[in-house]
């Protein structure tokens, strides 16, 4: 499947990784306020924070928004699916009615903020999970003693045995196992990013622990667990957020590619962008309305989180500074 | 062929420069070669139908085998198949079949009555793995007599069968309301002679090592007295190819060949037609059939010959035991709203559990008319929980979702709070059949014309899926399902079913036609309400 | 070397036999069972029970997993609950993914790299702006969707291309390899290579949409990244020639980093294949695959996935071996 952030999976997981030890080897503060000012003079991250702020804004104000009850089938008898009568954009429907003779701009309205909701639980779910998991590893790794070689290496190999799975077949199988709501969505979506968090955070960890600072730091006799907590984990943070942007638009279109298989939210009191896509598809010969906007709304918020997240990836890696 | 070529020059130009230079049309067979291909959901289970229990399965095996019996073309009266005529005894046991003259099955061999009842004699001696409704579902439920064992369902209706001639008589241990319909099957085609020869049933071990390899492939041992014969099956391409047999009884098929293709889903198989690449599928979606006939596609509207109900299950949710309750949603159901929108064009409400092309139909039923405000302070302040199905189109129940969603919106007017709980099917009738689920949608299409096969899926016996304790109602069920005479049967369902209305364990919404769809270029069989076309009818323009 | 490549084979023994316990676990507890794809709506409960005991599935998880490895060893991997070999309907279908990934990703490479190097080489001009916002898009269009658009403009509405399938319903070919284009041009049979060819374009193009964006991405910045290394300067001042530079040094050194994306997108692909070969009923394994998930076809499920996975790591080892080429510094004898 799709997802920027799995797609060149181990590679680009390891890359991004290795991003927390240049920033760690600028001092601490510095680095952040350097971070972003280059963030803010980059027109790639401005296009993006602009999407993601709008999209932000409607998901949490969408009540408020709604000129009409999204559930409510209030124009019931204009529609008549079964003899391919639909309503498109009218005055009282800016953006026509769907297939139920509800009004589908308000549907939009609410769709965001479900959608936002599947991304950022979902993205929490892989990255506590992960972070877990890779913590653990990384953490071990770095103890250096016999049992933590041992740790890490079972972990990672279930982490690698995660990662030769597709993460769409991942998403699956949750979605399948727990029966199609939008809770299973958020963990469907969420467990096919655990191997890739996972990855992150022990990437990150053992490149800091080789890093000059962490070296110097154990040399001048501060305490491993220490280094972890106030140095090594707070500096792995950069590649996380990067890679918590980017999960946020593959969430979004995971879960619709999950609800074309009919593994989604079906619950019709909370329509999603993905589902309410899927859905339509079947009526696009007769009502392209129903279809053409949730598509473009998942394809400008994706692209919105993408170019946010691939702005701060850029304003993290010295190598592109020029 | 007949179909379109692809005009690939402008498009392709780019790709053609890489590629290959010469282009002339894709798949061209030359000729006069008259292929009909048809779009399926899916291909047959099994080429054997004794083996299957699908309306998939049937469509294709139907083309290439006979029954006894069958139904009228384009409705649901039964007709002679290979039997011309047939009788039966006063008392409904012995069934006499007087056979057509100068049949002859796709091997050669010649149908007579000793053809036959070596078809009755291979199923009666079928092995113990048979004796189940998991490998031969049909044969268990209507006949389910083995001369070596017992069946699952602890049927044992046959005695056996006599040849004379061309006379078959079948003899009954008791009569049964499956009786003729049994012998109208699919399941009950008769094979030549020499195919069961070359069957072996016994190395069958049980579904878990895989069904016999001539079931899957045409291996030429299967041959029928069909209008078509099996050519091949590609199961790489998902194609199962037939021929037209020359020697057929009856009036020679109008193609020469069919394709049965299968797709992985309606919108693949409306596309495909659209792009000129099949002549034909069914089962289309009601929001499809009107853009298709704009399109110029043929849509001929079948009898309606199933049954969509909405299913209130007494013993899972208290509530639902009150009659009072019962009764309140069905008068907030809004049905017609149902038909009209959502249903193919055809469709009509259901007053009770069958069609009422059916014998048993009662005109004397309590119908309940949609009145939201008489059924408002009755389920005001409700919770009920409402089961569907996701991700799955049935013939008498295309796009559940939308059917749902109606019923839950009916439903919120009146002040029930719905608590939906939306399953993938493989878990749905798992669900349903166990009680799991207070409502949920459901229903059935008939196997052929008798009430009995409708009410009695149902209301023969205490069940799960409803949960209704009506000893009398079952006791008429009983009844009629061991009654061999035809009308005292239809007066006893006719009974039965006003007894089911009154109590009201369900709500029958609609009984809608399945919609079938032809291109403009051919001549499409006459559409059956049984969804069994005849594709021999087919023919090009 | 060859020892590199046996111990890493071996190291898929244990991969692949975790992969199937847990695989085995996960497909057992999912709710529902194969009998609603077996047996009518108006089966009764006793009916359903007994299929699951002629399935074997009422037996305890481990004896049902002991089964299954014990036929394993045969080789065998079960039949689909419509009655055929798991492994001959894999075997059937495997090549309808193997050519549409292929081509799949012969378009990302061929299409992909050449513009990633343009658009490094004219960084922040309109080939570059165009290149990228193009493969941002990409990225972010699901795959399913855009498949059937592609569909429905190019096959429905314009009637140039084919909707579905792998060749026109009815036509006869020989099958060698299964791979129809090069058994059309094995056999001779033109007219069903071509055949092949025209109903891959629309499949091939919506399952490289995703590719493509990311082979383009991880050329540019690598071709980016390469040029500002020491040894490209060198070359300039050592004046060596544009070409030679460009070839030699920095395509070659930039290439490594999208060799490995190009083994790790194989998994991409596979899954991506899921949604594609549904939307153009293609017939591979993707398609296979959910409907066997659908109809809780246990056998059909594990088979495929094992399959998908042994795919998976075969092609990173033959992308490490690669690396190997392309980079002598990198050396397998670790």
């Amino acid at each position: 499947m799709n997802l920027p952030g799995t797609a060149t999976k181990a590679a680009k997981i390891d890359r991004l990784a290795e991003l927390s030890v240049s920033s760690s080897d600028v001092r601490g503060r510095s680095l952040w306020l350097e971070a972003f000012s280059r963030l803010r003079r980059s027109p790639m991250a401005i296009v993006g924070a602009v999407i993601v702020s709008a999209f932000v804004i409607v998901a949490v104000a969408a009540p408020l928004l709604a000129p009409h009850d999204p559930t409510a089938q209030l124009w019931r008898g204009d529609v008549f699916p079964n003899r391919s009568i639909f309503v498109g954009p009218r005055a009282e429907n800016p953006l026509g009615l769907d297939h139920a003779g509800r009004d589908l701009l308000s549907r939009m309205l609410v769709g965001a903020r479900q959608s936002l909701m599947v991304g950022v639980v979902a993205t929490l779910i892989g990255l506590s999970v992960g972070a877990l998991i890779g913590g653990v590893s990384g953490a071990a790794a770095g103890m250096g003693r016999r049992l933590g070689r041992a740790v890490d290496s079972v972990l990672m190999r279930f982490v690698d045995m995660l990662l030769s799975i597709p993460a769409l077949l991942i998403a699956i199988s949750v979605a399948a196992l727990l029966g199609p709501s939008l809770t299973t969505l958020m963990i469907a979506v969420g467990a096919a990013q655990v191997p890739i968090f996972a990855r992150l955070l022990r990437g990150s960890m053992l490149a800091q622990s080789r890093s000059d600072f962490v070296t110097a730091s154990i040399a001048l006799g501060v305490r491993r667990p220490k280094v972890v907590v106030s140095h090594v984990l707070p500096n792995s943070l950069g590649p996380v957020l990067v890679q918590g942007t980017l999960t946020l638009a593959t969430a979004i279109i995971e879960a619709a590619a999950l609800s074309y298989l009919g593994l989604g939210s079906p619950d019709i009191s909370r329509p999603e962008w993905g589902g309410m896509l899927a859905d339509a598809q079947r009526f696009l010969g007769s009502a392209p309305h129903m279809a053409l906007f949730p598509a473009v709304a998942i394809i400008i918020t994706a692209l919105g989180f993408t170019l946010l997240g691939e702005a701060m990836r850029e304003a993290l890696d010295p190598k592109l500074k020029k | 062929m007949q179909l379109r070529r692809f005009r690939t020059t402008t498009a392709l130009a780019a790709t053609a420069a890489l590629l290959l230079t010469a282009c002339g049309g894709v798949g061209d067979d030359g000729g006069d070669d008259q292929t009909f291909i048809f779009g399926v959901p899916n291909l047959p289970r099994s080429l054997d139908p004794i083996f299957a229990n699908d309306g998939e399965t049937f469509r294709v095996t139907r083309q290439v085998f006979d029954t006894l019996l069958d139904h009228e073309s384009g409705g649901n009266e039964m007709v002679g198949g290979l039997a011309e005529t047939w009788d039966v005894s006063d008392d409904g046991l012995t069934w006499t079949f007087n056979l057509r003259d100068g049949v002859e099955f796709h091997d050669g061999e010649t149908l007579d009555a000793a053809a036959v009842c070596a078809n009755f004699d291979r199923w009666m001696n079928l092995p113990e793995p048979f004796h189940n409704t998991t490998v031969a579902y049909y044969y268990n439920n209507l006949f389910g007599s083995f001369t070596d064992g017992e069946s699952s369902t602890g049927n044992d209706f046959l005695v056996g069968c006599s040849a004379d001639g061309l006379t078959v008589t079948i003899q009954l241990k008791e009569t049964s309301a499956n009786f003729p319909g049994a012998f109208s099957m699919a399941t009950t085609a008769i094979l030549s002679p020499g195919s069961l020869e070359q069957i072996d049933d016994g190395a069958f071990t049980g579904i878990d090592d895989g069904l016999p390899d001539y079931t899957q492939d045409v291996t030429g041992i299967l041959a029928g007295t069909g209008p078509f014969q099996l050519d091949s099956w590609n199961h790489a391409q998902d194609e199962l190819t037939l021929t037209r047999f020359d020697d057929y009884w009856g009036d020679p098929a109008g193609v020469s060949r069919i394709v049965f293709k299968a797709y992985d889903d309606e919108t693949a198989l409306k596309q495909a037609l659209e792009a000129s690449e099949i002549h034909g599928y069914d089962l289309v979606a009601p929001a499809h059939v009107a853009e298709l006939e704009a399109a110029g596609f043929q849509v001929p509207t079948r009898g309606v010959f199933n049954i969509l109900y909405l299913a209130f299950q007494q013993e899972t949710d208290e509530q639902l035991a009150d009659l009072e309750v019962r009764q309140a949603l069905a008068a907030a159901v809004d049905r017609q709203n149902i038909v009209d929108s959502l249903l193919p064009e055809g469709g009509v409400v259901a007053t009770q559990f069958m069609p009422d092309t059916v014998a048993g139909h009662s005109d004397n039923v309590t119908t309940y008319s949609y009145d939201p405000d008489a059924a408002r302070p009755v389920l005001e302040g409700r919770t009920m929980e409402f089961c569907w199905p996701t991700n799955v189109s049935r013939p008498y129940m295309p796009s559940p979702r939308d059917i749902f969603e109606s019923i839950k919106a009916d439903l919120e007017a009146v002040g029930v709070t719905v608590q939906e709980k939306p399953m993938e099917w493989a878990n749905y009738i798992p669900a349903a059949a166990s009680g799991e689920c207070p409502l949920y949608i459901l229903g059935w299409t008939g196997d052929f014309n008798e009430g009995y096969n409708f009410l009695g899926t149902w209301f023969a016996n205490h069940t799960d899926e409803f949960g209704m304790n009506r000893d009398d109602i079952f006791a008429v069920m009983q009844r009629a399902a061991r009654e061999g005479d035809p009308d005292a049967r239809a007066a006893l369902l006719a009974e039965a079913s006003e007894m089911i209305m009154d109590e009201l364990p369900g709500l029958p919404i609609s009984s809608s036609p399945p919609s079938i769809v032809f291109s403009a270029e051919v001549n499409p069989p006459n559409v059956s309400p049984l969804t069994q076309e005849k594709f021999d009818e087919v023919s090009f323009r | 070397m060859v020892r590199y490549v046996v111990t890493r084979l071996l190291q898929l023994i244990p991969t692949l036999f975790g992969l199937s316990v847990l695989l085995f676990i996960w497909v057992r507890a999912l709710p529902g069972g194969p009998d609603t794809a077996l047996l009518p709506e108006n089966a009764t409960a006793a009916d359903r029970e007994r299929l699951r005991q002629d399935l074997g599935l009422n037996d305890p998880i481990w004896v049902q997993y002991a089964a299954f490895l014990a036929r394993l060893a045969q080789l065998d991997f079960g039949h689909t609950l419509r009655g055929r070999a798991v492994s001959t309907e894999l075997a059937e279908r495997f090549p309808a993914t193997i050519e549409l990934a292929f081509v799949a990703m012969l378009i990302a490479v061929v299409v992909g790299i050449p513009l990633g190097y343009l658009a490094a080489r004219n960084r922040g001009r309109f080939l570059d702006v165009s290149a990228v916002g193009g493969s941002l898009i990409g990225i972010c269009t699901p795959v399913f969707f855009l498949a059937f658009i592609l569909k429905e403009i190019f096959a429905v509405r314009l009637g140039w291309l084919p909707s579905s399938s792998r060749l026109t319903p009815g036509t006869s070919y020989t099958d060698i390899t299964g791979l129809r284009v090069v058994d059309g041009i094995i056999t001779g049979e033109f007219h069903v290579a071509w055949d092949a060819v025209v109903h891959l374009i629309l499949p091939a193009l919506a399952l490289a949409s995703i590719p493509l964006a990311v082979v383009t991405r991880m050329t540019r910045a690598s071709v980016m990244e390469t040029l500002g290394e020491d040894f490209v300067r060198t070359a300039e001042s050592k004046g060596l020639t544009a070409r030679v530079i460009q070839f030699r040094h920095v395509l070659r050194n930039a290439m490594l980093p999208v060799v490995t994306a190009i083994g790790l997108l194989t998994g991409a692909l596979l899954a991506g294949a899921v949604l594609t070969e549904s939307v153009f009923a293609f017939g591979g394994i993707g398609s296979f695959l959910f409907q066997a998930t659908q109809s809780r076809d246990y056998a059909a499920i594990m088979g495929t996935v094992l399959l998908i996975a042994t795919v998976f790591v075969v092609v990173n080892l033959v992308v490490d071996l690669l690396y190997t080429v392309l980079d002598p510094r990198v050396t397998v004898d670790r």
